[in-house]
């Protein structure tokens, strides 16, 4: 497969009055055409950072301190904001977890369709409006001539998400970032928001990243899933690989805490504690604080990454026993 | 359970919204919210209450706890009907009778410490001293999990685990019998999630609480109700125990419900029920059985007749011509 999105060492930081607060920890990952990456963890781990990194739509406190981010081979950090918004809303988009705020309420659905094909594809009105027609066909919106003159308000909540997939799309982006698309939605919606999504990647060999902190969603699309915790990547690997054999604690405790629909005898496990401040000064490694195997070396040394797979990583001082082991039968 | 009697009796509530129009303020139409809600609700019971936004759950309970006007029926609690009563009235069952939020920050005074916020209910409801007040609310931090210190703190310096904590000690304050739960983990993280839900098992076993749980989370239903009440569009579709629900659906919304969650097993095998479409706007309500505009088995029949509400089982009971 093709590689599409290249990130390294990505560290993206808040500057405020008192300190500069590193959100993002030198994180790094890839995504390939026509694949879909899943980005979990509990609000406040940075998933959202990382999204809004890409896209380079951080707010104005915020940048990308060091690390490098390649779309096609295209360096992002380093261009201006003129050059990054002839890339948004045409090779990447992106859709938002509330459609309400990210549509402009006082346009139509129509004139907020044809803005992205008249500014990035130089089309006419005319043109523009046939294509967005289409555009409303693709994504399943009965009745699409009438919703062209409508406006947001008038649209439920599935609708509204449909014309924000519509929007993104409007310029087949090879990486489309999904942040939380369908948290704000009903289970029955959310199927045919997930179903169109996925659809419409395989369509369009698009590179997907979706962010999201439900497991069960996690499941129906991703091709890999990226486990991320106050900062940092802490597993990544294909999602069978993830769910059915996960190596970090974190990931375990995740799994563990997702009450199950078939099983009535599901016990729940919780992880104690919460995510650690953003500010808070951690030694060692940091989840140790609410990691049932933590060991001195973890509160003293950070792990590094270790490889259970060839695509499969983690980041936790107990994979070196496991991954020493190997070595020594390998080589015995 | 089913044959002693039931805490709360809600029978035939109705529950509409006016739609107001013109210079004179005309009432031109109803929003029904909750439309014809019979249920039971045993001692000591979990009873969840499921169904997508806009289906009248949450307007269910705040109408049984007196929140909003009764539009026709009647709500009795240990057998003295409460409907319709004045708000001096109401006084004595509120104590009995409590609610957490989804969001317990929107509820908090920014400006008021946690402790503060906890001993309001002792000076409206007891004629407790200060520093018996102050013990109490100590108590109660400790209950569900706080430390004392906290008492002098702001909500800002909590996090949503630890506010819901705090929304939850200040429902069982009074030490009430009854609460209804809106949404009450759903804006949490799993992890948190979990350990709000343990909480309010083991309170549910020290204060011998009965919950009305209100969620859209079918998985977090499950494994907390004993009991669940599907409702759609401000209507009773089905009602059962957890596990008849859960293994033997009755009713093609809830088997479309059921088959839409996303199960964390990768490479399960899709078997969906594609529901078409959204909710209808409760303010132009449908004729016949409300579901029948997105329902994959309507006749004719579900176009025109309200299908009625019967026990299909041992208390399994179902709203559809076509069971």
């Amino acid at each position: 497969m093709e590689q599409l999105l290249q990130v390294n060492n990505l560290v993206t930081q808040f500057r405020t009055a008192e300190d500069n607060l590193t959100a993002v920890r030198g994180i790094s990952f890839s995504v390939n055409k026509g694949e879909t990456l899943c980005i979990v963890g509990e609000s406040g781990c940075g998933k959202s950072i990382t999204s809004l990194s890409l896209m380079g739509l951080l707010p104005s406190n915020g940048s990308i301190s060091s690390g490098s981010i390649k779309l096609n081979d295209e360096e992002l950090t380093s261009k201006t904001e003129e050059e990054l918004r002839r890339l948004r809303g045409n090779k990447m988009s992106m859709i938002f977890q509330e459609p309400m705020t990210a549509l402009n309420p006082v346009f139509t659905i129509g004139y907020q369709l044809r803005e992205p094909l008249m500014i990035h594809r130089n089309m006419s009105k005319r043109e523009a409006d046939v294509k967005a027609l289409d555009l409303l066909n693709q994504v399943g919106i009965p009745d699409p001539k009438k919703r062209l003159k409508q406006y947001p308000h008038e649209l439920s909540g599935g609708m509204r998400q449909r014309v924000m997939i519509a929007m993104a799309l409007a310029c087949k982006p090879s990486l489309l970032i999904a942040d939380e698309p369908t948290t704000a939605l009903d289970v029955t919606i959310q199927a045919q928001i997930l179903d169109l999504i996925d659809d419409l990647k395989q369509e369009l060999d698009m590179g997907v990243i979706f962010v999201t902190h439900d497991m069960g969603v996690v499941a129906e699309i991703a091709d890999r899933v990226m486990v991320m915790y106050a900062g940092e990547v802490v597993e990544v690997g294909e999602v069978e690989e993830v769910f059915n054999a996960p190596k970090h604690p974190y990931t375990k405790g995740l799994l563990a805490s997702v009450p199950n629909v078939d099983d009535e005898f599901h016990q729940l496990e919780s992880i104690s504690g919460s995510l650690p401040n953003i500010n808070e000064k951690i030694d060692g490694c940091r989840f140790h604080k609410r990691c049932p195997l933590a060991t001195d070396q973890c509160r003293e040394q950070s792990p590094p990454i270790f490889s259970v797979s060839e695509t499969h990583q983690s980041k936790c001082w107990l994979q070196q026993e496991v991954t020493e082991n190997d070595k020594s039968t390998a080589t015995s | 359970m089913t044959n002693q009697q039931p805490l709360l009796e809600v029978k035939n509530v109705k529950k509409y919204f006016p739609i107001k129009s013109g210079l004179l303020k005309r009432t031109i139409g109803n929003v029904q919210a909750v439309e014809n809600v019979s249920i039971d609700v045993y001692e000591g019971e979990t009873l969840g209450v499921v169904g997508e936004s806009g289906c009248g759950k949450s307007t269910f309970g705040r109408t049984v706890l007196g929140l909003e006007d009764l539009t026709d029926g009647s709500i009795s609690f240990r057998g003295e009907e409460i409907g319709g009563l004045s708000e001096r009235k109401l006084k004595k069952f509120k104590r009995e009778m409590q609610m957490i939020f989804q969001d317990p920050y929107a509820s908090l005074n920014p400006r008021q410490r946690i402790g503060d916020a906890l001993e309001e209910a002792f000076i409206i409801h007891t004629d407790l001293s200060k520093k018996e007040r102050v013990k109490r609310v100590k108590a109660l931090l400790n209950e569900v999990g706080l430390k004392e210190e906290y008492y002098e703190r702001y909500p800002h310096e909590f996090s949503g685990g630890q506010r819901q904590r705090i929304g939850i000690a200040r429902a069982i304050a009074l030490n009430p019998s009854f609460i209804v739960c809106d949404e009450a983990v759903s804006a949490l993280d799993v992890s948190v999630q979990a350990q709000i839900i343990k909480l309010l098992k083991k309170l549910q076993q020290s204060h011998q609480l009965t919950y009305l749980f209100i969620s859209h989370d079918l998985g977090v239903v499950r494994h907390v109700c004993d009991r669940v009440l599907v409702m759609y569009l401000g209507a009773t579709a089905e009602l059962a125990t957890s596990d008849q629900l859960y293994k033997n659906p009755l009713h093609p919304y809830t088997k479309a419900l059921l088959s839409a969650i996303p199960r964390p097993i990768p490479g399960r095998k899709k078997e969906r029920i594609r529901l078409e479409g959204d909710l209808p706007n409760p303010s132009n309500y449908p004729k016949g059985c409300p579901f029948h505009t997105r329902c994959p088995l309507a006749t004719e029949q579900c176009k025109q007749e309200r299908p009625e509400w019967r026990e299909v089982e041992d208390g399994h009971f179902v709203a559809c011509h076509e069971v």
